[in-house]
């Protein structure tokens, strides 16, 4: 059996992973930090170029290799398992929440408070932005306070932008572009963005991923990161205070050869389903409901957000096809009036194709070929579609869970995670009115430039889910700190996006982020005491 | 565009490489096809593109065809949890597909007038049950899977609006508040 031991192991290698490395080797230097992640490096920056190609002309994983075949959950779960996690394909959006998703209970009398003031995560967010680069501008909306200007400039609106913001705001409803993890000038010795219109599979690395941290953590040898290594369990030592004593893993390649890590401090940095999922894996005649989980729930309050979206047809002057993963958003409706009944929601506003693209017949039904398909195309280019979403507070239940599924087991006998999404009473009640007063504000904006709206798309899902430790300062009604340290075990951490309690009305990624890099802090402090 | 470049391309092989493991099978598209595949692209691209054009559309097809990779990984996205793989090679359906084109104009489909291609592909078309353009090339019918790579690439995005809109090309960020330039040669959108 091989060992390993280390001052910190971090299991999981995503971009909270990558942050948390980061900064505990800035601010411990010589501290030994050991990575392990169960899928492949993907470090090829230069394979991007033709992977993207395969992608755009084949329809291809654009990643390929990026999951492992019989490690896979039912319901929302990314099947990315890869060094970077699935931030080697994100879109880069990174908004911030507002402060009403730190006070919820308080405001509104719904879901829970977090364990921590909005000024503190705002330090954090600025933080994550200069890590991760993020372009932006001032948001048009005066609650959107910030301490510290954006790390760049934001991204230049395209023309189709420019006009979506034209119409959209003659709704009274203003908007501005998204801010992104993207550079805009050189950063952080990567270039700028050359908007490919492939965000997914950045080809020029202006979007940032976290292998391009792990690469310069490992060239400065701040890092040892075993990939292709799955970690199966965490053990305690049997008696006294509770503290993980040793990780058990096995290398993808040689699966009859357990692996043994120990270390001063354990971080469970696994993403939303496999967190959760290897606590309750954990389980031990000591901890026979799973590690971490006194409160019983681990894997509870699985959260993430509900959407409604539709296109709008409008006269506008819209060329698909400039940048069309760039889109505006709106930040009016993230304040809720608390003497109202409570919505809140983002905005989106993108450039789209739809309806806008060649047909093989027409509206008659007629079939089109050579020149009638040009010709018909030519008659819908006078007008435009703008692609409308807003995603919308829920609130989970409890029993929105990850379970493991006895009859589901991967090849070394581990149950597999289920993820249902169970919005709580209140979100339930609310959610027609929810739905109608987006159905309201998309109407708002149809009204202007001759716009006609399709049917409403109610999202069948939660979008960028979250959960499953929740962090809180109850450890009766709450699996971590606020700094992801778990209440039951001494030397175990959970960070990132496990431990939000509710997942907000927009992108969660700069949120996890800085919520790690909180948690880094707390873990530096604690080694330099231990 | 070189007939015997056009030749070398069909008769390249497919690679089939499902997870990593590849195979490879003979192109069936053959040098006996490409009559008939260059006549279909003349009846269902459109003529402003020249013959120059639809040749270069034919060659272009044919080698996304020739390196098609059966069973790889397909894009399992944001949140899917499917993995899903390509389909077998689409070429040797298109190759009777050709022929059967053929066979409906009494063996002379590439000697027929425009119209007359255009209302034998037709047929062939609603036999095949196609309803819409895929948005890439999916084997439904040899036809419409020509149309269907041609008509969403970005040079007909371009063609369509009359402007150098440039889909999926990597370019500085400077300029793309402003309008798409006219693409050179057309009026159409000026």
């Amino acid at each position: 059996m091989a060992r390993f031991e280390s001052d910190v192991c971090i299991v999981g290698g995503g971009i909270s992973a990558a942050l948390l490395a980061w900064k505990l080797s800035e601010r411990r230097p010589g501290t030994s930090i050991l990575i392990v992640e169960a899928g492949d490096r993907a470090f090829d920056a230069e394979q991007r170029w033709a992977d993207r190609k395969r992608m755009l002309d084949y329809g291809e994983n654009p990643w390929p290799g990026d999951f492992i075949a019989d490690q896979a959950g039912e319901g929302v779960i990314s099947r990315s398992m890869v060094v970077g996690g699935s931030a080697m394909h994100w879109g880069g959006v990174t908004n911030r929440f507002s402060e009403e998703d730190t006070r919820l209970k308080s405001m509104f009398g719904l879901a829970v408070d977090w364990p921590i003031t909005w000024t503190e995560l705002e330090r954090y967010y600025c933080e994550a932005e200069r890590r991760l680069g993020v372009s932006g501008d001032p948001s048009p909306i005066a609650a959107d306070v910030r301490s510290e200007p954006y790390p760049m400039k934001g991204m230049p609106l395209s023309w189709n932008l420019k006009q979506l913001q034209a119409w959209g705001e003659k709704s009274g409803i203003p908007f501005g572009g998204t801010p992104q993890a993207k550079n805009t000038e050189p950063y952080d010795g990567r270039g700028a963005c050359k908007r490919c219109n492939t965000c997914e599979v950045c080809p020029t690395q202006a979007r940032y991923a976290p292998d391009w941290t792990f690469k310069r953590l490992l060239a400065s040898k701040a890092i040892t990161l075993h990939d292709r290594t799955l970690v199966r369990k965490l053990v305690t030592a049997s008696g006294g205070v509770a503290k993980v004593d040793v990780a058990h893993g096995v290398h993808r390649d040689r699966p009859n050869d357990p692996i043994e890590y120990r270390a001063k401090t354990f971080v469970v940095a696994s993403g939303y389903a496999w967190s959760a999922h290897l606590l309750l894996l954990s389980a031990s005649s000591r901890f026979p409901n799973g590690l971490a989980n006194s409160s019983g729930l681990v894997g509870k309050y699985m959260n993430g957000h509900a959407f409604v979206q539709t296109q709008i047809e409008i006269d506008a002057e819209i060329y698909p096809g400039m940048n069309e993963q760039h889109s505006l958003i709106s930040r009016q409706f993230f304040r809720a009036d608390p003497a109202k009944p409570f919505v809140r929601h983002d905005l989106r506003v993108w450039e789209s194709g739809v309806n806008r693209g060649p047909r093989l017949h027409d509206g008659a039904g007629t079939l089109l070929l050579g020149d009638a398909v040009m010709a018909d195309w030519r008659t819908r280019t006078t007008r435009a579609t703008a692609r409308v979403r807003a995603y919308y507070d829920v609130h989970p239940d409890q029993s929105s869970e990850l379970t493991l599924e006895a009859t589901k087991k991967n090849g070394y006998g581990d149950a597999l995670p289920t993820i249902v999404h169970r919005p709580d009473a209140a979100s339930l009640a609310r959610r027609e009115a929810t739905v109608e007063h987006i159905r309201g504000v998309f109407e708002r904006m149809a009204k202007h430039d001759r716009g006609q709206m399709r049917p409403l798309n109610l999202g069948t899902y939660w979008d960028h889910p979250a959960g499953g430790c929740r962090m809180g300062s109850d450890p009766g009604s709450s699996v971590t700190d606020s700094y992801g340290r778990a209440h039951d075990v001494e030397n175990l951490f959970v960070v990132g996006s496990p431990t939000l309690p509710t997942a907000g009305c927009t992108n969660g990624t700069l949120t996890f982020a800085a919520l790690t890099l909180r948690s880094a802090d707390h873990i530096a402090e604690r080694l330099g005491r231990v | 565009m070189q007939r015997r470049t056009m030749l070398q391309t069909a008769l390249a092989v497919v690679a089939w490489r499902p997870f990593g493991r590849v195979a490879a099978a003979q192109m069936p598209l053959g040098d006996a096809h490409l009559p008939s595949l260059v006549a279909l692209a003349g009846a269902v691209l459109p003529q402003q593109i020249g013959v120059a054009g639809q040749r270069a559309a034919v060659d272009q097809f044919l080698r996304w065809v020739r390196d098609y990779r059966a069973g790889a990984e397909r894009d399992h996205g944001y949140g899917v949890t499917a993995l899903r793989v390509t389909p077998p090679s689409p070429a040797a359906k298109y190759a009777a597909e050709l022929e059967d084109l053929d066979r409906r104009s009494g063996g002379a489909f590439a000697t027929l007038a425009l119209a007359e291609r255009q209302r034998v592909v037709g047929e062939a078309i609603a036999a095949a049950g196609v309803k819409d353009l895929p948005g890439r090339p999916n084997g439904g019918h040899v036809a419409t899977d020509v149309m269907s790579h041609y008509f969403n690439s970005p040079a007909a995005n371009d063609l369509a609006y009359g402007r150098a809109i440039g889909r999926d090309a990597c370019r500085e960020l400077s300029g793309s508040d402003e309008r798409p330039p006219v693409l050179p040669g057309t009026t159409v959108g000026a």
